[in-house]
């Protein structure tokens, strides 16, 4: 009984990992899901320049709608916050805020990567213009 | 006179599972349910969240129970049931730690493929890394106790690796951060269980040593 939960459990895993992994090396690995955001009329910008005020950056304040400011640039990181290795609830407290401080202290714990930064550059929607 | 309290003799196998189950509700305890399972990609992540918690809460108690002590057969009606419930609880524990990365990986799908991908291949995260380690060797392990026959010694000489696999789980848990951090009384639960089986077990395999 138990040896044949473990078979079939095993079974889905390494079909799954094998997947993934597959997906990743053959399906389009630019494939990434551009900033979104359901309550602004500020979504899927795309010109780098886009200047942004402070005060919209401040409507975006919640876990479904997150976007806060970093060193004058804004980032839209709605879709980032449930994958945060350092967790949701680290995040969601700058929702909508400057998280500047926050972000290069890691919350007074350290540095984040330069992978982190790289992430980071994903959810890039514009600079703070007022 | 001997034994004042009397223990239900198949009590072992519901204190095992509750054990196991208590991070559920302390997960569930904490923070607004309505935004963990507020979209599919947090939906996957606390999934991911509870698998992994459930799972490393009932590896220590596994751990515990393995240590054979005398006291704990008092739990179950013989020596042969404790191994069975040590056996059932083994192979649940493998069943929930394979779905914990799973659940993680599929929320690193609203990424990409690629970025889900990574999640499943060691990295410069450390912590992540321990928790890739630590389940390989478990699946390398039990892989040899259910579907291979080898000679006793043999046998147990492949069954001891699951004790670093317990190592690597237990770093991984309290060094990968995120919202266990900030859940303090899982936190102290899975902390306590864990030390609890470390002390218990490799206690237990000193002591018989000396």
């Amino acid at each position: 009984m138990v040896k044949n939960i473990v078979t079939i459990c095993l079974m889905i895993f390494i079909i799954a990992v094998i997947s993934i992994l597959g997906a990743a090396v053959f399906i389009n690995p630019a494939k990434t899901t551009p900033p979104t955001s359901t309550t602004s009329a500020i979504t899927n910008v795309n010109n780098m320049n886009e200047l942004i005020f402070a005060a919209d950056v401040t409507k975006h304040n919640s876990a479904g709608d997150c976007w806060f400011i970093i060193s004058g640039k804004v980032y839209d990181v709605t879709n980032f916050i449930p994958v945060h290795s350092g967790g949701m609830q680290t995040i969601i407290p700058y929702c909508g805020k400057d998280a500047t401080a926050a972000f290069d202290t890691k919350n007074g714990m350290g540095q984040h990567s330069q992978k982190a930064q790289n992430i980071l550059n994903n959810y890039y929607v514009g600079n703070i213009g007022g | 006179m001997t034994n004042p309290i009397r223990i239900p003799q198949n009590s072992g196998w519901w204190i095992i599972s509750v054990l196991s189950f208590l991070p559920l509700a302390l997960w569930f305890l904490a923070g607004s349910l309505a935004f963990k399972f507020s979209n599919s990609s947090l939906v996957f992540r606390s999934l991911g969240d509870i698998f992994g918690l459930c799972g490393m809460a009932m590896f220590s108690l596994v751990m515990i129970i393995s240590a054979k002590l005398k006291f704990f057969e008092k739990f179950f009606k013989s020596s042969g049931e404790l191994y069975l419930a040590h056996h059932v609880f083994g192979g649940l524990t493998l069943c929930l730690l394979l779905f914990h990365p799973l659940f993680l990986a599929c929320n690193y799908l609203s990424i990409s493929f690629r970025a889900a991908a990574l999640f499943l291949l060691p990295g410069s995260n450390w912590a992540l890394n321990f928790g890739i380690i630590g389940l390989f060797i478990m699946i390398i392990a039990l892989v040899f106790t259910f579907y291979t026959k080898l000679k006793h010694q043999t046998w147990l000489f492949t069954h001891k690796f699951l004790e670093l696999a317990f190592v690597f789980a237990f770093l991984h848990t309290f060094l990968i951060g995120g919202d266990l951090l900030l859940n303090l009384p899982l936190k102290i639960y899975l902390l306590v269980l864990g030390i609890l089986a470390i002390i218990i077990y490799f206690g237990s395999k000193i002591w018989s040593k000396t």
